[in-house]
């Protein structure tokens, strides 16, 4: 759907049609001085300040948690015989999925020419980079034993002669969450060398020169260097799109490989990569509208952006929708009491509230989202983005436990209550994620300096 | 190189320059006579076996493989036009009068349903009863209050009614285009109200779609159910119709109009949509079978293990190599997205590709009902009805693709594609 630059400067002109990704009235220094202003200051606002510590606070409650847990064992959580995965995958999931949305705008919509990206794309991959740390911390911890995990999900050549379970998708899982974290790394990393160079040019303080000096990788911003530049990041671009669809597809199979109803449907991988994309641009969305009042940055990110990523959101939300009535038909059509079982203890059986809630979330309340006025109503649209992120994570509390706590048999039915650890984990790495995104803000340009500069009229080149 | 700020808007062509060229007309007189000869063929045959329960059962499999064909391209066709109109890009915008014209084949798809609907004893096991297992019975016997007769007929009745109205419906609207609007408004206006429509129409699609199949495909074995069934055929549809227009795009590109206004950034947006089709059908295809094949469950996995025996083996290895792997490898080469003859073969192997597909999926149901048996056990009926029903269904597009001119000339964005390009990758 390649809606290029030419088509948006006609859409400026139109009646009734989209801003532009740009404010007018800008040029390449002064676009360079506001972008890097943010990093290079020295007073730090006091909304930072407040912001950081209030984070770091939360980090410290992961710290504890998970101290407690490495002491006592995952006892202190609410997981028991049949719900054995609880929270740590549910949030494992979660994580994962709100990653998904930074790899798809800086990858498939590079690919797509989708010039909006343009101003969202560092730090919805910053994101992505946050949210597969706090994802990678459950599967390290969720045996309460971390120097397990090598131990049991790395195959390495041992005296023992012991391997993992190749057939299984927790140990792919292990190999697709570890490739997209590299690969959204490094892509993430060559995207800011241009801009580390524009930092180490401007930078006044010695640490500073220093620092992105070194980080620079000694660009000058030669003809070669841009040569190179751009066949790698497009190299790099080829690689993600993969990982879009692949990562979730094979967290989909930790539960579709089994035969616990509920789990174990054949919709499971696009209807998993539909959600993340949807919980992930809900994310974007949850961080863009603050980071841009707070940083003023309203001609950057501009209500064409908010306005896409809506539309992307009411997409990928009606996929999921899409896939709780897929879910619902077939828990009639499959004729088999389980499946039917499943789907009548999901909306009426004692997890009933969650399940209600979940549809509340994520279908209805998205439906506004067709509406124009409220796809740029900032205040409307930060709300509706911070719902959806509450519905993804139900959705998959959803998932989890209500498949596991009652399967086939009743006498092994049961119920699962999370703990005060659970939810001090879960906190925890939500300090996690903001505090490194507060650092992100402060020491690196959020919006991509040079890729601001070439949306420019000027910088198009007559060929 | 200059740096500039402004565009050069060559002149647009004149109304007349866009009349479809005559060899739309020369394709479809060369369609005519295969078409009416092949339905002979297999009227005659369908009259010397009708009433014989082997003669009717080989007639009608075959038939509702080239049903499921036909029923891809006209709704494959309908849904990317109104992909088209929702993204609104200039890939779309040369597509467009295929699109259009595929999707003005609906009440084809209807008339053809008819014979289906006479002969649902020969095909459904919810219909016959026969050979069923204890399992079979208590499934059917579950879903008896909506799988029955009646209910297909009227749900079937409802799904080409809106199918009809929408292509009705999207393709008056499209008349519009080909006359200047009164004013920029208007024009902007009507493209909101295509974009509109277009959005719920998608909606509607996907889930009717998605019970279609459950009727037509999935009910022929009484036990199975999948639940990515109907994703998959949405892509399987959406990558025949689009094989299929762009042969025809690069058949009206040797002449003009399409050769001075067919751009190589447009075929090559169109081949990249080719080789995302390819990729997301193999990717639906292989979740379902890596879910079933781990679950090995004796309700699911038989479904796979009659695709991969009694001769079926094959077939399924061909699908592998020439639905997935060869045309994957050759679209990942962009050079050869942007030629359009070379593209035009790999959508031509898809095309015959997904007929291969549809009979794989359909043919193994039979093996439980009654003769023959589900072996691989092609007859000629395979290729002849879904032949004549396939020529019939060209000949009648390219009767369409005629009456019309080749692009809508007062699209917003048409002056774009007069443009040249700027190096997009």
């Amino acid at each position: 759907m390649p809606v290029n630059e030419l088509e948006r400067e006609q859409d400026v002109n139109k009646p009734g049609s989209s801003p532009p990704v740009i404010a007018p009235g800008y040029d390449f220094g002064q676009i360079t001085e506001k972008i890097s202003n943010v990093v290079l200051t020295k007073r730090t606002p006091w909304s930072w300040v407040l912001g950081f510590f209030i984070a770091f606070t939360m980090l410290n409650v992961l710290m504890g948690a998970v101290t407690y847990l490495f002491l006592k064992g995952t006892g202190i959580w609410g997981i028991n015989i049949p719900v054995g995965w609880g929270f740590a995958i549910i949030n494992f999931v979660w994580w994962i999925g709100i990653g998904h949305a930074g790899t798809l705008i800086s990858a498939i919509l590079l690919l797509f020419n989708q010039s909006w990206r343009t101003s969202i794309n560092r730090f919805a991959e910053a994101m992505t980079l946050f949210a597969v740390a706090c994802a990678a911390m459950f599967p390290l911890v969720h045996t309460g034993r971390p120097w397990l995990a090598a131990y049991w999900l790395l195959p390495y050549p041992n005296s023992m002669g012991l391997w993992p379970q190749f057939r299984s998708p927790l140990i792919w899982d292990v190999f697709a969450v570890s490739t997209y974290g590299t690969v959204s790394l490094i892509f993430w990393y060559t995207g800011l060398i241009p801009d580390l160079a524009t930092l180490r040019d401007k930078a006044k303080n010695a640490f500073a020169k220093f620092f992105y000096g070194m980080a620079s990788m000694g660009w000058r911003g030669s003809a070669r260097h841009w040569h190179r530049y751009e066949t790698a990041y497009l190299l790099l671009a080829g690689l993600s799109t993969p990982l879009v669809l692949s990562v979730h597809t094979v967290v989909s199979w930790d539960f579709a490989v089994s035969v616990i109803p509920g789990w174990h449907t054949t919709l499971f991988p696009p209807y998993f990569v539909a959600g993340a994309i949807y919980s992930g641009f809900a994310m974007v969305i949850t961080l863009a509208i603050p980071i841009r009042a707070a940083y003023n940055m309203k001609d950057f990110i501009t209500d064409r952006h908010l306005n896409n990523m809506a539309k992307v959101m009411l997409a990928t939300g009606l996929i999921v929708g899409y896939g709780y009535m897929t879910e619902a038909f077939y828990g009639f059509y499959s004729a088999n009491r389980y499946e039917a079982y499943m789907i009548h203890n999901r909306a009426f059986g004692p997890y009933a509230v969650t399940y209600w809630f979940l549809i509340l979330c994520n279908i209805i309340t998205p439906q506004l989202l067709w509406f124009k006025k409220v796809r740029t109503h900032t205040l409307g649209l930060f709300i509706i983005s911070l719902i959806v992120n509450i519905g993804m994570w139900l959705e998959r509390f959803v998932i989890v436990v209500t498949s596991l706590h009652r399967d086939y048999v009743p006498s092994s039915w049961g119920m699962y209550h999370p703990t005060v650890w659970d939810w001090a984990t879960y906190l925890g790495t939500i300090g996690l994620f903001c505090t490194l995104l507060f650092l992100f803000i402060r020491v690196l340009p959020m919006i991509a300096i040079f890729e601001m500069r070439m949306l420019l009229p000027e910088s198009k080149v007559k060929e | 190189m200059a740096v500039t700020h402004e565009h050069h808007a060559p002149a647009l062509p004149r109304p007349e320059e866009l009349v479809a060229p005559a060899s739309v007309t020369q394709w479809r007189k060369y369609l005519t006579f295969p078409a009416l000869i092949l339905t002979l063929w297999a009227l005659i045959g369908l009259g010397l076996n009708f009433g014989d329960p082997v003669g009717m059962n080989h007639f009608l499999r075959a038939y509702l493989v080239g049903f499921m064909f036909c029923c891809g391209l006209t709704l494959g066709c309908l849904v990317l036009l109104m992909v088209q109109h929702v993204t609104g890009g200039k890939w779309g915008l040369v597509m467009r009068r295929i699109f259009e014209a595929g999707s003005r084949n609906w009440w084809l798809m209807a008339l053809m349903f008819v014979p289906i609907a006479a002969g649902l004893k020969y095909l459904y096991p919810w219909a016959n009863h026969t050979g069923l297992t204890a399992h079979g019975e208590h499934a059917l016997h579950v879903r008896e209050a909506y799988l029955n007769p009646k209910m297909f007929i009227i749900r079937a009745i409802a799904y080409f009614a809106a199918w009809g109205l929408l292509a009705v419906i999207l393709n008056r609207w499209s008349l519009r285009q080909d006359h200047p609007p009164a004013s920029p408004e208007e024009g902007n206006a009507l493209r909101l109200r295509f974009m509109r429509l277009s959005g719920f129409g998608i909606l509607f699609y996907a889930v009717s779609l998605s019970l279609a199949v459950v009727d037509w495909v999935m009910s022929l074995d009484a036990v199975w159910y999948s639940t990515i069934y109907g994703m998959l055929y949405m892509a399987g549809q959406a990558l025949l119709a689009m094989s299929f227009a762009i042969i025809v795009l690069v058949m009206l590109a040797k002449t003009e109009p399409m050769k001075h206004l067919l751009r190589k950034n447009e075929l090559h947006d169109n081949g990249k949509f080719l080789l995302a089709f390819v990729m997301l059908y193999t990717y639906l295809s292989f979740s379902q079978f890596i879910i079933i094949w781990s679950g090995n469950l004796k309700e699911e996995i038989p479904w796979y293990l009659a695709r991969s025996r009694n001769g079926w083996l094959p077939v399924f290895l061909v699908l592998a190599i020439f639905h997935f792997v060869v045309p994957f490898l050759l679209l990942l080469n962009r050079n050869l997205k942007k030629q359009g003859e070379r593209l035009a073969m790999v959508a031509a192997m898809l095309v015959l590709m997904r007929y291969l597909d549809l009979y794989w999926h359909i043919l193994p149901n039979f093996a439980d009902v009654s003769w023959p048996t589900g072996n691989f056990d092609p007859t000629l009926w395979d290729l002849v009805v879904p032949a004549a029903m396939a020529c019939v269904w060209f000949t009648l597009f390219f009767r369409e693709l005629g009456t019309r001119p080749i692009l809508p000339l007062y699209h917003p964005l048409f002056p774009q594609i007069m443009e040249k390009s700027h190096g997009a990758h």
